[in-house]
């Protein structure tokens, strides 16, 4: 066995890599039996949702809705796996293959059930992937997505080779692909430093079964995150500096507080490629993910700089090369950034980590109050689990061997003194320590010294963790699955609907700008399509004729024609986050197509699109003062996910409609 | 630039120490062994040569989208890491789909950037290019898996 898997003393004696007869299984029949459970569970977890409808859920989200067919396979996956990382004699394929297949459970059950893409602000992704592959190019002034396109252009050329113009075919299955893809370099990063495949693999299933944050579907995030851990397995590997400690000045630090002796760092000086290789191969990624999404730049950033700093990694100037591309291309953007969103929204990390907590102060269903109780739980128990794990490998020595997981953990946290990311701050800080809070306590469970003792905690902790990601992911999922008729509106919609014209969403869950044509229409500048719930008129209140007069409003303070939608997620958002009373949008609906202003425009199951046909409602921008009232509606601000919907009503007017107000301006002072 | 020592056998086994300058040579480049090295660039070829025909046959389809999807994932990536030695298969893997993604998305940028959007065009010049290298690199290993290997016992030997 390796030496890590030893207790203490013999860890500190024995350095040696283990014999090749390790993790070798032996017999065929024996790999056949290791890998059986796997198929069985495969099968089982296929099989177990072939009757259940995911368009009819309740306010718990799809948890309830699994059979037990479902959550036997998902168990069978796991003791599987659990016991291939701790068996004496296993193998690598083995281990890897129960990894990525308790992430198949628990990221294709959707992609299974709904054809179409969940999450409704992915199809804004499909919309920018369908301009490019309709115009050819990119326009800078449309949004902050034709700024930063490396995603979306890949998409773009991807869904042409595909022979699949519209990636809604395929995008409901990115989400898998790009988390299968992520828990295969966090294996390989780990194994980079650790150089056992045990810890890998643990590691590679504990952040599986704590990613619950739901940051890898088809998005550019997701993207840069298989990039950004392509480049840690780089730096881990071929940049590492050939030293027997790290910064001598942090371990004798380290030691005192642990009062015990560090181990020295161990080297891997096998496969290394030539130095300027390494750096050029490293400089390559980051300048793609530099183009491809605003925020992983920065992370990388910080925490390259600190390992700089505690001399993990060499040379310096690669840290001013990524700081230069970094800087740069903001600077290229930095005026729309700051017109639409702010380069730092506070230097108050409090402030900005508000995410989850604020959800609560909304009250909404027992159902979204028990799933944000569960996550924040889960956030305490994974950051328990992590300053164990930390202890246990200080007291044993090897901190200073873990130390680039410990940055990697930490260095997110910086995020939080300068940006609250339209509210998400907090989930992708999660995202980004949460493969390496799972490398620390995989490293700490592998040197507990008696096998069954070891064998348990593993297990009792997988439990844990899957336990609380169930609900966590699975249990929103009444909102977030879109249904084939939401889609086909939004489709006729952006097909038909009259150029210049803006869509007003009764309540966010709708999918939004994802036709090819999108930047046709007005609204918001950003990435937001304009909701009705965002303004107080509508707030919390019982709605009907009496708000039909601030519908039109609404519309015309956006553009001369325009359409209000609604939809079946609409009403289901707005009364499980208790934004309105239950059927308040039912009788606004009512109220609209009985108004001699509106004509039904569009129907089908689930969607009613309305347009505004009075010619009364003459268009006129919303002042700068209402819109400020907007933005600072406490509790609109508190929803989860409103930002995708509505995230900078002071910047709201899209450069179409400036150039307008501009021209009429002139032209009145002309007259 | 294919010959840095990568003693790691793949798949997370240790290699037995003290190796001979003949097995030091095997043990270089994509997964250290030549033999594994020629079955990689062979089935990556494979690969190329039937998403080309689906493509070819197909308009669209499953079929054709797993195809591009494997191809793009895999072939760039595995042609640039048959000059970079790797440790085992995992990191294979996850490089070769990492580098892969670079690379077409330096492509697909310059394309939006500049306008010339010719994702065929551009598809077919990297399929090429990534080709030629993992053709180049087959021969080379098929050479050495041909040529006979001398003992360890022999070459200390003489």
């Amino acid at each position: 066995m390796n030496t890590l898997f030893q207790p203490a003393d013999t860890v500190q004696n024995c350095l040696v890599p283990a014999p090749p007869q390790a993790l070798i299984a032996g017999p065929r029949s024996r790999m056949l039996v290791l890998a059986l459970p796997m198929l069985v569970a495969l099968v089982l977890w296929r099989v177990s949702l072939l009757h259940l409808n995911p368009y009819d859920l309740g306010d718990y989200g799809l948890p309830p809705a699994l059979p037990i067919a479902w959550y036997l396979s998902l168990a069978l996956a796991l003791v599987g796996a659990v016991a291939a990382i701790t068996i004496r004699r296993t193998s690598s394929l083995i281990m890897v293959g129960y990894v990525l297949v308790v992430a198949v459970i628990l990221f294709g059950t959707v992609p299974v059930l709904s054809a179409q893409p969940h999450y409704a602000w992915v199809y804004k992704h499909i919309g920018v992937v369908r301009y490019i592959e309709a115009h050819g190019t990119v326009n800078a002034k449309v949004d902050i997505y034709n700024r930063w396109p490396g995603f979306f252009a890949l998409g773009a050329v991807f869904s042409q080779l595909g022979g699949n113009p519209n990636p809604e075919v395929y995008a409901g299955w990115a989400e898998l692909i790009f988390l299968l893809l992520d828990a295969v370099l966090v294996m390989a990063a780990v194994k980079a430093v650790t150089r056992e495949i045990r810890i890998a693999a643990c590691a590679g299933l504990f952040f599986v079964i704590t990613n619950w944050v739901a940051q890898t579907y088809y998005s550019p995030q997701a993207f840069a995150f298989v990039l950004c851990l392509a480049m840690i397995v780089v730096l881990l590997r071929q940049l590492r500096t050939n030293e027997s400690s790290y910064s001598l000045r942090l371990t004798r630090w380290v030691e005192r507080i642990g009062r015990v002796p560090q181990l020295p760092v161990q080297m891997q000086d096998t496969a290394k490629w030539p130095r300027w290789a390494a750096i050029t191969v490293a400089l390559g990624v980051d300048a793609v993910i530099v183009a491809s999404h605003q925020l992983t730049p920065y992370m990388l950033l910080v925490s390259v700089a600190i390992l700089m700093l505690t001399r993990v990694i060499r040379p310096w100037w690669m840290l001013a090369a990524m700081a230069v591309m970094t800087l740069t291309y903001l600077a290229a953007n930095l005026h729309f950034i700051e017109h639409n969103y702010g380069v730092f929204t506070s230097i108050d990390p409090f402030n900005n980590a508000q995410g989850q907590g604020a959800t609560l102060a909304r009250s909404p269903t027992p159902g979204k109050l028990f799933n944000t109780y569960i996550e924040l739980l889960f956030l305490a128990v994974l950051s328990l689990f992590s300053v164990c794990a930390v202890i246990r490998l200080l007291k044993l020595g090897l901190l200073m061997r873990a130390l680039p997981f410990v940055v990697f953990a930490l260095s997110p946290f910086f995020v939080l003194f300068g940006q609250n990311y339209g509210g998400e701050a907090s989930l992708r800080i999660i995202l980004f320590s949460s493969p390496w809070c799972a490398a620390l306590i995989s490293w700490a469970l592998a040197t507990v010294g008696r096998r069954r003792l070891r064998w348990a905690l593993t297990m009792s902790i997988a439990v844990t963790f899957t336990a609380l990601f169930v609900p966590s992911f699975l249990g929103e999922e009444e909102l977030n699955i879109i249904s084939p008729a939401e889609v086909r509106a939004s489709e006729w919609f952006y097909d038909h609907g009259r150029p210049k014209s803006v869509l007003v969403l009764a309540a966010p869950g709708f999918p939004f700008r994802y036709g090819a044509d999108y930047p046709e229409f007005l609204g918001p500048e950003g990435d937001a399509n304009p909701n009705l719930l965002t303004e107080t008129v509508f707030d919390d209140r019982q709605l009907g004729a009496a708000q039909v007069p601030n519908v039109a409003a609404r519309i015309s303070g956006y553009a001369k024609h325009g359409y209000i939608v609604f939809d079946k997620d609409e009403t289901t958002y707005a009364e499980v986050f208790r934004l309105t009373p239950p059927g308040a949008l039912g009788h606004l609906e009512n109220a609209v197509a009985q108004s001699p202003d509106f004509r039904l425009w569009y129907a089908n199951k689930f969607v009613q699109i309305y347009e505004l046909i009075a010619s009364r409602w003459e268009h006129r921008s919303p002042t700068t003062r209402g819109l400020r009232q907007l933005l600072h509606n406490p509790f609109l601000s508190s929803v989860p996910f409103m930002e995708h919907f509505e995230s900078k009503p002071l910047g709201h007017r899209n450069s179409l409609t400036r150039r307008r107000l501009a021209r009429r301006r002139k032209q009145a002072a002309e007259r | 630039m294919s010959a840095h020592a990568a003693p790691g056998s793949g798949h997370g086994e240790h290699a037995p120490t003290g190796s001979s300058t003949a097995t030091h040579e095997l043990h270089t480049g994509w997964l250290g062994d030549p033999r594994r090295r020629a079955t990689a660039d062979g089935l990556l070829l494979v690969l190329a040569a039937a998403t080309v025909a689906v493509c070819l046959l197909q308009s669209h389809g499953t079929a054709r989208l797993l195809l591009v999807l494997a191809a793009a994932c895999l072939i760039p990536g595995g042609a640039l890491l048959t000059r970079l030695p790797v440790e085992d298969g995992l990191e294979a893997f996850g490089l070769a789909v990492g580098f892969g993604f670079t690379i077409e998305a330096f492509g697909a940028l310059l394309m939006v950037w500049t306008g010339w959007w010719h994702p065929f065009g551009w598809a077919i010049v990297l399929g090429l290019v990534a080709c030629t290298v993992l053709v180049a690199d087959l021969r080379r290993n098929v050479a050495i898996v041909r040529k006979p290997v001398q003992s360890p016992a022999s070459a200390a030997g003489r």
